[in-house]
C-alpha cells in the first residue's frame, strides 16, 4: 500500500520533490522512514497532516488518505 | 464544508490600487462604523551582511484554505464584523512590496482593530504558508516568523 506524501518547504528543498510515496503502517514509521531517507530530517522540526489535519499522536495510514510534511510555518 | 472556499492567494505583490479599490468597496456598507487594515511589507533584513532582496512564497493551499475559513467564521462571530477580507501573496515578492493584507470592518473600531490583530497573529501561526528569503547573490533562508 504505497501512500502519497506532499513534501513543502524546506523539506521539499531538501528531499528535491514535491512528493514521495510510503508504505509506512502509521505516521511514527513514517517518521523513521524519512529521517533513514534524508538523515539531514533529524535536525528539522515538522508537522504531519493528515486529510489537512495535524496529527501529533501516532496516526495509522490508510490508502487513500492526503499526507503532508509541514516544515515550521512562516507566512505573513 | 459544502460551499466553495474564499480564497485568499494572489500570484505576486498586493498593490496599493488593490487596497484601495476594496476600501472603496465598503462605501456602500453604511452599517460599517471602522476599519481595520494590516499590511505585511517584505523586509530587507541583513543577515550575515547580505540583505534580502525577495521572499519567495508557497503554501499548501487546501489546508490553509479550510484553516482560513474556520478562523474567518470564528472571528466574526466574536467581533461581530461586518466582513472581513484577506489576501496574502504566493510567489516571489520584492522588499518594499505588500505581501498580505488583512482588513475587518465592525460597527465600532475597538471591535474592528482586535479582529484584525488577532487574525493576523492567528494567520502567521497557524496557515501552512512559507517563505523562502532571498538574497542579492542568489542564496537564500527558509524565513522564521518572530513571536509577537
Amino acid at each position: 500500500m504505497a501512500v502519497k506524501i506532499q513534501l513543502f518547504g524546506q523539506l521539499k528543498q531538501i528531499t528535491g520533490v514535491p512528493e514521495l510515496t510510503t508504505d509506512a503502517g502509521d505516521t511514527d514509521g513514517l517518521v523513521k522512514e524519512m529521517a533513514a531517507r534524508f538523515p539531514v530530517l533529524e535536525n528539522l522540526n515538522y508537522l504531519i497532516a493528515v486529510d489537512r489535519t495535524i496529527v501529533q499522536a501516532n496516526t495509522l495510514i490508510r490508502a487513500g488518505q492526503e499526507l503532508a510534511l509541514l516544515p515550521p510555518y512562516s507566512g505573513g | 464544508m459544502n460551499q466553495k472556499l474564499k480564497n485568499i492567494f494572489v500570484t505576486g505583490a498586493i498593490s496599493p490600487a488593490f487596497i484601495g479599490e476594496k476600501i472603496a468597496a465598503h462605501q456602500s456598507k453604511t452599517s460599517i462604523g471602522g476599519h481595520s487594515i494590516f499590511l505585511g511589507q517584505v523586509r530587507a533584513d541583513t543577515i550575515d551582511n547580505k540583505q534580502v532582496v525577495s521572499v519567495d512564497y508557497t503554501s499548501y493551499e487546501p489546508m490553509a484554505l479550510e484553516l482560513m475559513a474556520a478562523i474567518r467564521e470564528m472571528i466574526i462571530e466574536k467581533y461581530s464584523l461586518n466582513c472581513m477580507h484577506v489576501y496574502h501573496s504566493l510567489g516571489k515578492i520584492w522588499s518594499g512590496e505588500i505581501c498580505l493584507f488583512v482588513f475587518t470592518s465592525a460597527p465600532h473600531r475597538k471591535d474592528a482593530i482586535d479582529a484584525c490583530s488577532e487574525t493576523v497573529e492567528r494567520l502567521k501561526a497557524e496557515l501552512p504558508i512559507w517563505g523562502k528569503e532571498i538574497f542579492g547573490d542568489g542564496s537564500f533562508q527558509w524565513k522564521m516568523n518572530q513571536p509577537v
